[in-house]
């Protein structure tokens, strides 16, 4: 049985389940937010070829994950890591498992340890192998190498310490044809918006670009094969309506590091996907959100995405000045970006992004810039406003330039950097803790954000709803005072801040500021799903065949 | 007369206030830890440092024995 959330589904009718009898074959180990695609492919194919597996949400932590395995360890214990600073964490679960005796082959994937295997080899000495890359054919050549006692160590695709010495095996080619592959294994219940099923697919793996800050292209471009593959729309069509059918999903979520929509080709890829959706009658009954960059967004292209269900759209925006975008190597302008907001705006589309509000070619002078940038964007209360600082993870462009430059900072899981003007530092330092309540994941640029979501599915799905207007306006009225205080806060304290006066990041006043927009942002949300309860309820019980309203241009 | 809140809780419990989190940030992440048990932070800086150490102690040593290397002192 899986591990995710207190109620489950079934399982898919192919592979094995892990009884109470018989350990299985691989136990997944990962954050499981939004679904994890990346340990549900992995299992998909494991469970194809017969091999049985559990997958465990980390956040169980050690002590009841180590109770559960000990009494029947598993062949293999795969540890999914996407990001370096959850190491710790990994690192404390490995060496309790360790530690209760248990003594299964422990390997780890992800982009990180793709990239950094020697220095997770040499850092988590519990490892015994990074598996790198694409890991779904490599994973099951390990299960199969360990099931035998043959040498593991052949196995294409991993790395591993043979002597205190790190060796790689040839690498594995990326999987080429993502339609070959099984869908994901998701025995879990979805998460929900409102009262709507939602979980994650992607149409695509892989991005072309080459953003300084982002390890997802040498993650792709490192290894050998194509690097972006896309999966035919009619196969992306046929797992919608699986989700839809099986788990009753209204809300996909696209997850693809880039949607694909580069180019005539692209064009013509998400032309045939939109056809294909309306054809299969789901556009009457779901949404979607897809990722994807400003340059994309056409008037013509993303109105007809939109009358197929699109209704979010991610952008990495991630700097409104040219010299950010030039240092974040985006390709990008800001002219480009504002337009892209501007286009969807004009077509009632929900937009979020991606910003860096601190990179590190940041000033004093460039913050407030890009605050003007924000102001320009989401000053209208369109989005509730987001940010946060560029980070050098391993294998970025952007960590080995503060190498050379004798500016990076932190450790092996927090690494960090120096800004050139280093006062920015102590401000930064300062600004983090302050406005903790209204960035982060908890803040209420999130809550309100959500809420912003969960309106958009409500007016696309639910037909004769009642004061969508008034909520929308009031919604709308609190996002743009929110989003106003913060870029009041983040202007003022900067220029205070360089007179030497500090008192403008007050934490105690920021927390209770964010405390009464919340209160207010909860108090009218939940007037109008109450005013239209029995609505919502029979729409997220069974709302096949409805409608979809038409969106409201604003 | 119920609150709107309990009467979403009564007919229509999915629609409670849930907001979905996200723990894909190094801020969230970091936030979590200052907000939970101060035990579970240290022990997460403790298991950092560690790690760290072991990382460039064998960093180190690696250069070490590539020094020795070059400079003829081993057969290696």
């Amino acid at each position: 049985m899986a591990s995710f959330g207190p109620r489950r589904h079934p399982a898919p009718a192919t592979g094995r389940d892990a009884s109470a009898h018989a350990a299985p074959d691989v136990v997944l180990i990962g954050y499981q937010d939004q679904g994890n695609l990346g340990m549900g492919y992995l299992a998909a194919v494991l469970r194809q070829h017969g091999r049985v597996v559990d997958m465990i949400d980390i956040r169980e932590g050690p002590e009841r994950i180590a109770a559960r395995l000990a009494s029947r360890p598993p062949l293999i214990i795969g540890f999914s890591l996407i990001f370096q600073y959850f190491l710790p964490q990994y690192r404390q679960l490995a060496k309790r498992l360790r530690d209760v005796g248990i003594n299964s082959h422990f390997t780890i994937g992800g982009h990180y340890p793709s990239l950094c295997h020697d220095e997770i080899l040499q850092g988590f000495p519990e490892i015994d192998s990074v598996v790198r890359y694409e890991g779904e054919f490599t994973l099951l050549n390990l299960v199969e190498q360990l099931s035998i006692a043959s040498d593991w160590r052949q196995t294409p695709g991993i790395a591993y310490l043979n002597d205190g010495q790190v060796v790689v095996t040839e690498p594995r080619s990326l999987v080429q044809d993502l339609d070959a592959l099984p869908l994901p294994y998701r025995p879990y219940q979805p998460e929900q918006i409102g009262g709507f099923a939602t979980l994650p697919l992607l149409a695509s793996r892989g991005c072309a670009r080459r953003c300084s800050f982002c390890s997802i292209h040498t993650f792709y471009r490192t290894a050998p094969g194509k690097v972006v593959r896309v999966r035919k729309p009619a196969k992306v069509v046929e797992e919608m309506l699986h989700l839809h059918n099986t788990y009753g999903v209204r809300v996909f979520l696209f997850q693809d590091d880039d949607f694909p929509l580069w180019g005539k080709v692209g064009r013509r890829w998400a032309d045939e996907l939109a056809d294909r959706i309306r054809d299969s009658g789901l556009t009457d009954r779901t949404v979607w959100k897809i990722s994807c960059r400003g340059e994309y967004v056409d008037r013509e292209l993303f109105s007809n995405l939109r009358d197929a269900g699109l209704f979010l759209v991610y952008m990495g925006i991630e700097s409104g000045v040219e010299q950010g975008l030039k240092v974040l190597n985006k390709e990008m302008t800001v002219q480009e970006n504002l337009a892209a907001v501007q286009t969807l705006k004009q077509l009632g589309i929900l937009f979020s992004y991606g910003f860096m509000l601190f990179d590190p070619s940041s000033t004093f002078a460039s913050v407030r810039e890009n605050t003007g940038f924000l102001r320009q964007i989401v000053g209208d209360g369109a989005a509730a406003a987001t940010f946060c600082r560029m980070l050098p993870y391993g294998g970025t462009p952007i960590r080995d330039l503060l190498q050379q430059e004798g500016r990076l900072r932190g450790d092996l899981t927090h690494p960090d950097y120096d800004f050139l003007d280093r006062r920015l530092n102590d401000y930064h330092r300062l600004f983090n803790q302050a406005v903790g309540p209204w960035i982060h994941n908890e803040g209420i640029s999130n809550e309100l954000n959500y809420a912003w979501d969960e309106l958009e599915t409500v007016r696309r799905l639910v037909p004769g709803i009642h004061g969508l207007d008034a909520y929308t306006t009031a919604l709308r009225s609190l996002t743009k005072e929110s989003n106003e205080k913060l870029f009041q806060l983040v202007e003022e304290s900067t220029l205070a801040f360089e007179r030497g006066d500090n008192s403008l990041l007050d934490p105690a006043a920021v927390r209770i500021y964010c405390e009464q927009i919340e209160s207010r942002l909860i108090s009218m949300r939940n007037d109008f799903v109450a005013e239209n309860i029995y609505l919502l309820k029979d729409a997220s019980a069974n709302g096949a065949n409805r409608p979809v309203m038409a969106p409201q241009i604003h | 007369m119920p609150s709107a809140e309990e009467r979403i809780a009564e007919f229509a419990p999915g629609w409670s206030w849930n907001v979905r989190r996200c723990m894909a940030t190094d801020w969230a992440v970091n936030y979590a830890v200052e907000q939970g048990d101060p035990a579970l932070r240290n022990q997460l800086i403790a298991v950092t440092l560690e790690t760290t150490a072991a990382a460039y102690r064998a960093l180190a040593e690696g250069a070490a024995k590539a020094a020795a290397i070059v400079s003829g002192r081993t057969g290696g």
